[in-house]
């Protein structure tokens, strides 16, 4: 069973991509909707695969992924960027930042999500 | 007013010839009188008395009035011809140029009519040069007002566009969330429901095509918010659409279509973003079909044109793009490149496509154009800037 962190701060987006990926059995979702709490998450966590949002209120997708790779503890975890603000510019200005980093525009299919999520881990 | 000012000119033309008349009578009065005068005078003096005879008398008067019919003859000829002059110049000063004046009255007004007729030759000319020069000039303002207007509508039309994509942009992410969820909670309810009968399926799955339908629109208005930055390239408009062809086939293999190819001898080249002129062509194909539900013929046709323009040679690429299919109607004509607007509402037309086109051909520095008739037609015409030569660097698609 794969573990998943999902760190968005849209509640009712990650309760039903929590149930719907739990659904099918193959994956254990842990939801973080502060993004100020989310390396401790993936700390305690220890996901597979961490699914990612951008724009957030508190702290943004693009720092805390900087934190992630940066951090000997996590910098071999891979994070997918799931986001409503996903055009040419935005993955630019991202990638600027980040590196090279994988994007999925929200609304995504479920079976687009699961096999993004199996290529990753 | 010019009715009137051609009256006094007749008016004072008459009065000139009235005094005219006056001074040949006048003349002819003197050379009568003055010979009679004269010869009576020289008869008197050196001869009288012995010469004052009859026969003297009758020579006298007939010599005289042999002179006087001399001067009358020379004064009838001058007068016919200056009347003849009159009539010219009146027609003139009515606006009639193209007459001519034949006069032989062995005077020197042959030569002053010689001169008129010169003089009326170059006003037929200049007057000719006029009007040609005038539908020249009517030709090209016309032209320029066209072209003004095209500014002007494109200057309107981008206006538009970026205050849509400024809105756009503020309402994308707000309205991509939302529409996250209720994909998110349609899967997770087809899941639990999986149980569930064939209508309660259909219900989601019709729901999920909406929620995605929505975010297409959504992902088109950012695309207009933020266009990408042309990435381009030199390359053969051919190949282009050779490549953009073998893309499409999925669209025609299905249907009764039949698609036609005819390409100019000669290499055609522009610098264009390959991916964002895919796109074109590929919108400008995919509405071709739509318009020919039962099969029908699509033409592409690449040729270069050298319009002159400002005296500027400024050659251009043409890719025209021709379906027998329904045609536009000419009141949705000048409305199809404003976003939103549709005829495809019942096939889930977004309104977009065309506007993208557009603006993405606007952006390579080129512009579309299309022709329509209902029931025989549409041809698109998209110009683009060409570069000389021919690259040798494959397309890899």
């Amino acid at each position: 069973m794969k573990k998943i962190l999902i760190i968005d701060d849209e509640e009712d987006f990650c309760y039903f991509t929590k149930k719907s990926l739990e659904a099918t059995g193959n994956f254990e979702v842990s939801v973080c909707n502060d993004s100020r709490e989310a390396m401790n998450e993936v700390r305690k966590v220890r996901p597979d695969l961490v699914l990612l949002d951008i724009l957030m209120p508190r702290k943004d997708g693009t720092a805390i992924a900087t934190e992630l790779k940066e951090s000997k503890d996590t910098k071999d975890i891979p994070f997918v960027f799931l986001t409503a603000l996903v055009s040419e510019q935005e993955t630019e200005k991202h990638k600027n930042v980040i590196g090279e980093a994988h994007f999925v525009s929200k609304p995504v299919k479920l079976q687009e999500l699961i096999s993004i999520i199996n290529k990753l881990t | 007013m010019i009715k009137k000012k051609s009256e006094r000119s007749s008016q004072k033309y008459s009065i000139v010839s009235e005094s005219l008349r006056q001074q040949f009578i006048m003349a002819f009065a003197l050379m009568t009188v003055i010979p009679i005068l004269c010869v009576g005078y020289f008869l008197l003096v050196y001869l009288i008395p012995n010469t004052v005879t009859n026969e003297n008398i009758f020579l006298v008067i007939s010599l005289s009035l042999f002179l006087s019919l001399l001067g009358f003859t020379f004064l009838h000829k001058t007068a016919k011809a200056i009347s003849k002059l009159r009539k010219i110049f009146e027609g003139v000063a009515k606006g009639d140029i193209m007459q001519t004046c034949e006069m032989h009255s062995g005077t020197e007004l042959d030569d002053i009519a010689e001169y008129v007729n010169l003089i009326l030759q170059k006003l037929r000319q200049s007057q000719q040069d006029l009007k040609q020069f005038s539908g020249q000039l009517e030709g090209k303002v016309e032209e320029r007002t066209a072209e003004l207007k095209k500014i002007q509508r494109d200057l309107l039309q981008s206006e538009k566009l970026a205050a849509l994509g400024r809105f756009s942009l503020g309402i994308t992410h707000e309205v991509k969330n939302p529409l996250g969820i209720v994909l998110g909670g349609m899967e997770f309810l087809e899941i639990k429901l999986s149980g569930a009968d064939q209508e309660v399926k259909t219900a989601i799955e019709k729901i999920k095509e909406a929620v995605l339908r929505a975010d297409t629109i959504i992902g088109n208005l950012l695309k207009f918010a933020r266009p990408s930055e042309l990435k381009t390239e030199k390359v053969k408009l051919e190949d282009l659409i050779n490549a953009t062809l073998s893309l499409f086939k999925y669209r025609t293999s299905s249907s009764n279509i039949e698609i036609i190819t005819e390409f100019a001898g000669e290499d055609i080249c522009s610098e264009v973003d390959k991916g964002q002129m895919q796109q074109v062509f590929f919108n400008i194909l995919a509405n071709a079909v739509d318009a020919m539900p039962n099969g029908g013929k699509i033409t592409i046709k690449i040729h270069k044109i050298t319009p002159l323009k400002f005296f500027v040679d400024n050659p251009r690429g043409v890719i025209e793009i021709t379906d027998t299919g329904e045609g536009i109607s000419k009141d949705d004509l000048p409305k199809i490149f404003e976003p939103f607007f549709t005829t495809k509402r019942d096939k889930k037309g977004t309104g977009l496509g065309l506007s993208m086109t557009n603006m993405i051909i606007n952006n390579h520095k080129g512009n579309l154009t299309v022709e329509s008739e209902l029931g025989k037609g549409t041809t698109f015409k998209i110009f683009l800037p060409i570069t000389g030569g021919t690259d040798e660097k494959n397309l890899n698609y």
